[in-house]
């Protein structure tokens, strides 16, 4: 009996063996496979454009979390497409979220006065938001309002679509005189702000409305310019 | 490392480490030594199993038919075969690492941003 158990033990273990290692197998194969189904969702063009355009730090920081978070080292190590795309991503979020780089411009002098004056649209919009403690969110508002009015002008100015910062934008307009005098300490002061609140910075309730205030008063000056121009 | 993700990377970057490259050759280290020592036993029972398996068949110790032995006998190369795999894997190591290195430096920009997106979670 005992010699038989040294006979067909290894039998028994071989196809013990054989069968984990068959399964194992098959495991890692599923995973990877749905390792790449998850990347593949991740680095979808639209999934990072809602993100980036919908203006909500919930939005955008649950897809770098959950989304592009789930990308894995490896894929990015052993597919090109996917390093490409990656990079490429993660380079328009860093963009999107830019640290302020530049010296701080002051805040404008009559600021106080401003925050009593009503705002109107996005800015209203962006205003209550900041009110409700998204301060992120309403900076986020304020800056793609001021970044498509800029753009607006620089367009019809024929001053080419190549993708810019709010700030860039600004001072591409200044430089070329295309914008009221007094708009772009407004405007630079509510972009900086803005740039800030959304890299991360500590910007306080009060200072995010300093730069709505900002804000409206360099977009009505705008208007102002493109009346008297017309 | 496939369970390595960019979201660990994000953590680490947020732990702000003293030596973060440091910290990423450590993870890759153990990573390699478990990967190396999981193969090696891998193969090691598989030689074992099959050198069993010979050494009874030429004796003829056998109490089970012969065809069973050869299905075992394709169990334990299979085994050994599996081993095999995962030993030629480790030599991707060493390319991931490089790939975690760099893609830490590229997420250095969102460490800020992502630390207030945590606060208003946790808030």
């Amino acid at each position: 009996m005992s010699a038989e158990i040294f006979t067909t033990l290894p039998v028994v273990l071989s196809l013990a063996s054989g069968l984990a290692s068959l399964v194992f197998s098959v495991a890692a194969r599923r995973r990877d496979s749905k390792s790449r189904m998850q990347t593949r969702a991740a680095l979808e063009e639209h999934a990072l454009s809602s993100a980036l355009e919908s203006d909500d730090l919930e939005s955008l920081g649950s897809y770098l979390e959950t989304k592009l978070g789930s990308v894995s080292v490896a894929e990015f190590a052993t597919d090109d497409e996917v390093r490409r795309q990656v990079t490429d991503f993660v380079e328009r979020v860093s963009e999107f979220t830019e640290s302020p780089d530049r010296e701080e411009s002051k805040v404008p002098a009559d600021i106080s006065r401003l925050r009593q004056e009503p705002s109107e649209g996005e800015l209203a919009q962006a205003e209550r938001m900041v009110r409700e403690g998204l301060v992120w969110n309403g900076l986020a508002v304020a800056r793609r309002t001021v970044e498509l009015r800029l753009r607006e002008i620089a367009l019809a100015s024929d001053l080419g679509t190549e993708k810019r910062s709010a700030g860039r934008l600004l001072a591409d307009l200044v430089r070329l005189e295309l914008v009221h005098q007094e708009a772009p300490s407004y405007l630079q002061y509510s972009i900086d702000v803005a740039n800030r609140g959304i890299h991360g910075e500590d910007v306080s309730q009060g200072e995010a409305l300093e730069a709505l205030a900002a804000a409206a008063r360099g977009l009505s000056l705008l208007e102002e310019n493109t009346t008297t121009r017309g | 490392m496939k369970d390595l993700r960019l979201r660990d990377l994000l953590d680490l970057a947020s732990a702000h480490p003293a030596d973060p490259k440091q910290e990423i050759q450590q993870m890759y280290k153990w990573h390699f030594e478990r990967c190396v020592t999981a193969s090696k036993l891998i193969l090691g029972a598989a030689a074992s199993l099959i050198a069993a398996l010979l050494i009874a068949f030429f004796k003829e110790e056998f109490a089970v038919p012969v065809w069973q032995i050869g299905i075992a006998l394709v169990g334990a190369i299979g085994t050994l075969l599996y081993g095999a795999y995962r030993f030629t894997k480790t030599r991707r190591v060493h390319a991931e690492y490089i790939a975690s290195l760099l893609l830490f430096e590229q997420i250095q920009p969102l460490v800020s941003f992502m630390r207030v997106y945590r606060a208003m979670r946790r808030s």
